[in-house]
């Protein structure tokens, strides 16, 4: 392994032990150290290039329920001990004030070491490599529509952690994360549109092959210019939708994979990400129809949002959220599984940097496969549209009133996809949506993201996915 | 091999300049900072978590024949190192041919150091969420969440252009979301860089108050209504006009004011300028990221778009000179402020006879940065107006509009300015209640 990379164990062990010394019921430390890589690409111009390596330790504690964590970014003992130190000093203070004591689930001790393999390293890539791709990306985007402006951002990053706790698990992993992440602005005519398109993969250099990323990247934009030129309006009343896998996997993590967080529907985000129009009484009633089927599953190979165990020293596993249109499950972390008595977590609690709190998050979220094939979910349609995926999005922060303006969108007239329409509107319940699906694809798609959540912000590399699905009887907006 | 052990604080981004100059950099700025930050976390009326962070850095922007390098340092034993390979790897970097240097000469910063009480409170910290809790729940709250912060720090920096400045900075925050049911909540923050001005009692109470009043919403109606829209809620756009302003944002395609220097951008009742200067704001260093002294500028004279925020690069190019703003790569707003009117938020509500006030919100996204088209949603207490009076509280709405529409249809002004930073709102913003016309409303179709 590259020498940046390497952990000193021993600094964990000795801060776990530290803190029990000082009064902790329950220690925990997690160090970490990652080497990142990255360039700004503005109108072609190479705007900077960033590197750097980082490297620190958080420790967590839990004193009479009240929870203490203090975080240093320099690995040496004197720090690492004052950090430790410190944590039990604001967990003891806290806990005169804490009127809910905090417990966690018990777990099992897991003594574990993965790693995702790269066939070209993170660490060994050279800024030349980088411009090169990204200027071969940036020249194919040029010549698939008419850009007034673009930029394209690369950021890579290999990341080593090594977690350690009072019950006596040490876990160690090293996972490599590559995303692009692209704005062009297409402009014809007095006509202007933007596509906000991101990729990404845990996975070492090779996924930056510049032909297949190009491809991708080009072909959202040669389709965003042509909706925006010949879209026609979207029609109004009932009709029926075909929705992407873009689509699809944006309202699966917006609408399914957020209101199933449990700490927000337990309150604990309330003041920041929010709550849930989700309550743990709901669990195991209907949500949607029999055939909509939700998982998070952080174990996909390769993907965005991998991982083997979570912040906590869980070991991860699929998360069913919703089963055959029922609520199946929540997502959890130590705290929350205890709060709502679920015996042991599911794994669902990370954290984007070694000075975070590790709170209840998702993964890779999406709608499970159905039995269509994609041509049979057009068929039987007689007026409806196809938003194949989508370009201004949000969703109250009950996740409970959601919308998605299409940016690739068609006509579906008696089964047949016809001509694009411009920027349908998407506006309606979580409840609403969910039961309005008739009919899901076979072919799983995924997208990378970046989700946002925490205090500080936290955002956190997730996939987002789905096949295709029908939804019948919806009401279209249309913008102004 | 460097001592680096051996400079202070205070002298170690110059020594660092000097070096990387000698070992041929072009434009060097180093600066270097160390940052104690306290938070405490609540919900429901219960602390549940406090965290310590201890940071220090040392952060490295290097040129060399316009090729442009970035990168951080956590310990001096990594400088020496980090400086070689910076040098190594900027030959494989290309020309940025936009790059117009950074700024250069020797100005006198105006000094300012940390309130030194900040970084020592501990237990104080625990009585001011106490109080925040206890007076939202005394309001009427049945359930109340939020977060405090204590901050403290001092950063140093040295350019290659001869700029050396020092500044400390502390600041208290608190946030405070007060539940009264299911469906009604209210929200208010507070920020302040002297403890002498903190008030979480008042906070929690006025978030308690607003759940307590907004009790009992129903669905609000669709259309086209007049809105008077408080300080946190009217922050969010402000934010948005404010990086909207940055040159950076126009060559991206990131703003909504692109080509529209001198032109109406807004109504005559809208004015608003960048600050650097006002010491109650969190962010008002008096120098930007390149060393150039900061200052105040004027963005949007009575609806007129005045300049764009810049730096020296984008300040040659667009011919002109660098507003203090940067931002090495995009030139950033440090304070957006909305100048205030004449009237009270009552007065602005009594000009409202069919029409909204709305207290918070939640999400906004662009559609199109460039045309402005975005929709939000508020949250926490909104109230139908009617004949100038609050009305029945109101849930489950969305403002569905364009940017400049709603700086256009700007009828009025408030003169009560209150700061705003918190986690919808992260540039610090000082924005009054407004008034604005014909505000699109949609909502849910199912």
């Amino acid at each position: 392994m590259d020498a940046r990379l390497e952990l000193d164990r021993d600094l964990a062990t000795m801060a776990v032990d530290k803190a029990l010394d000082q009064g902790a019921e329950y220690a925990e430390a997690r160090m970490e150290s990652f080497v990142t890589n990255g360039l700004f690409l503005k109108n072609g111009n190479p705007e900077i290039a960033g590197f750097g390596t980082f490297s620190g330790m958080c420790v967590r504690v839990l004193v009479k329920g009240g929870v203490g964590f203090a975080s240093t970014d320099i690995l040496k003992k004197d720090n690492v001990l004052n950090r430790a130190e410190t944590a039990v000093k604001m967990a003891k203070a806290s806990a005169s004030l804490v009127k809910d004591r905090i417990v966690l689930s018990d777990e099992p001790t897991h003594i574990a070491d993965y790693a995702v393999e790269q066939k070209k390293k993170i660490v060994d890539v050279g800024l030349d490599d980088i411009v090169e791709v990204l200027t071969h990306i940036d020249k194919a985007m040029t010549e698939s529509a008419p850009l007034a402006s673009r930029f394209i951002q690369l950021r890579m990053e290999e990341r080593t952690k090594f977690f350690a706790n009072s019950d006596d698990s040490k876990i160690g992993s090293r996972i490599p994360r590559i995303a692009i992440f692209t704005i062009p602005t297409i402009k014809d005519g007095d006509k202007i549109s933007q596509a906000m398109i991101q990729r990404g993969m845990a996975m070492g250099w090779e996924y930056m092959d510049p032909v297949n990323r190009s491809e991708e990247i080009c072909h959202e934009i040669a389709m965003t210019h042509k909706n925006m030129k010949e879209g026609v309006k979207a029609p109004t009343g009932k009709i029926d939708m075909v929705l992407g896998p873009e689509v699809v996997g944006i309202a699966a993590h917006e609408s399914c994979g957020h209101p199933y967080e449990a700490d927000r529907i337990s309150g604990r985000e309330a003041a920041q990400a929010g709550e849930s129009f989700v309550n743990a009484k709901m669990m195991g009633s209907r949500i949607g129809s029999s055939v909509a089927s939700v998982v998070d599953d952080p174990t996909l190979e390769n993907s965005y949002g991998f991982y083997l165990y979570d912040d906590e020293g869980v070991k991860a596993r699929p998360k069913i959220l919703i089963k055959d249109g029922m609520i199946n499950e929540f997502l959890h972390n130590r705290e929350t599984s205890a709060v709502m008595d679920m015996g042991q977590s599911n794994a669902g609690a990370r954290a984007n940097n070694y000075d975070r709190e590790a709170i209840v998050r998702m993964s890779n979220t999406f709608v499970s496969p159905g039995d269509h094939n994609d041509e049979e979910l057009f068929e039987g349609i007689k007026l409806g549209v196809y938003m194949k995926n989508f370009m201004e999005w949000n969703i109250d922060d009950k996740r409970y009133n959601q919308r998605y303006i299409g940016r690739e969108a068609y006509l579906i007239e008696n089964g047949q996809v016809k001509g694009p329409v411009k920027a349908p509107i998407l506006e309606l319940t979580t409840p609403a949506f969910w039961n309005a699906i008739d009919a899901v694809g076979k072919k799983l798609e995924f997208s990378a993201a970046t989700c946002g959540k925490g205090e500080p912000g936290q955002g956190i590399p997730v996939y987002t996915g789905g096949p295709h699905i029908r939804l019948k009887d919806i009401t279209l907006g249309v913008s102004n | 091999m460097s001592n680096w052990n051996s400079y202070s604080p205070a002298d170690l981004p110059e020594a660092v300049v000097k070096k990387a100059v000698q070992m041929g950099a072009d434009d060097v700025v180093v600066t270097s900072g160390i940052d104690d930050t306290k938070q405490i976390r609540f919900a429901n009326n219960s602390i549940t978590t406090s965290k310590s962070w201890a940071s220090t850095g040392l952060s490295i922007y290097l040129t060399k024949d316009k090729r442009i390098l970035s990168t951080q340092v956590n310990e001096l034993s990594e400088i020496d190192r980090t400086l070689d390979e910076l040098m190594k790897r900027i030959k494989m970097m290309q020309p940025n041919e936009e790059y117009g240097g950074i700024y250069s000469g020797k100005p006198k910063f105006r000094k300012n150091v940390a309130e030194p009480t900040v970084a020592a409170m501990v237990e104080e910290l625990f009585v001011h969420v106490d109080a925040a809790i206890s007076s939202a729940q005394e309001a009427g709250a049945s359930r109340v969440a939020g977060v405090l912060y204590s901050s403290s720090g001092e950063m140093h920096q040295a350019t290659s252009g001869g700029s050396i400045g020092t500044y400390g900075s502390s600041s208290l925050e608190i946030s405070v979301r007060a539940m009264s049911d299911a469906e009604s909540s209210g929200h208010m923050v507070q920020s302040v860089t002297s403890p002498m001005n903190f008030e979480p009692a008042r906070v929690g109470r006025t978030a308690g108050e607003l759940a307590i009043e907004s009790r009992n919403p129903e669905i609000g109606k669709e259309g086209k209504f007049d809105v008077v829209f408080s300080p946190m809620i009217f922050a969010n756009i402000m934010e948005r006009v404010g990086s909207s302003c940055s040159a950076g944002s126009v060559d991206a395609g990131m703003s909504f004011f692109t080509d529209m220097i001198g032109k109406k951008v807004a109504s005559e009742k809208f004015t608003c300028y960048d600050d650097a200067t006002n010491p109650e704001s969190l962010d008002s260093l008096p120098f930007d990221e390149e060393g150039a002294p900061t200052g105040k500028t004027s963005l949007i004279e009575k609806g007129i778009l005045k300049t764009y925020l810049h730096n020296t690069s984008t300040a040659k190019r667009y011919g002109t000179v660098s507003t203090g703003n940067a931002g090495l790569v995009f030139p950033s707003p440090w304070t957006t402020c909305l100048e205030p009117g004449q009237d009270t938020r009552d007065q602005l509500i009594s000009q409202v006879n069919d029409g909204y006030y709305m207290t918070n919100t939640w999400y906004t996204r662009f559609q199109n940065y460039q045309t402005g088209d975005f929709s939000t949603i508020p949250r926490d207490a909104i109230f139908h107006i009617k004949n100038g009076k609050l009305d029945k509280p109101v849930k489950d709405i969305r403002i569905s509009e364009n940017m400049l529409n709603i700086l256009k249809n700007v009828k009025a002004v408030g003169n009560d300015p209150m700061q705003v930073h918190w986690w919808e709102v992260e540039t610090p913003v000082f924005v009054p209640h407004v008034l604005v016309e014909n505000v699109n409303i949609t909502k849910s179709t199912q």
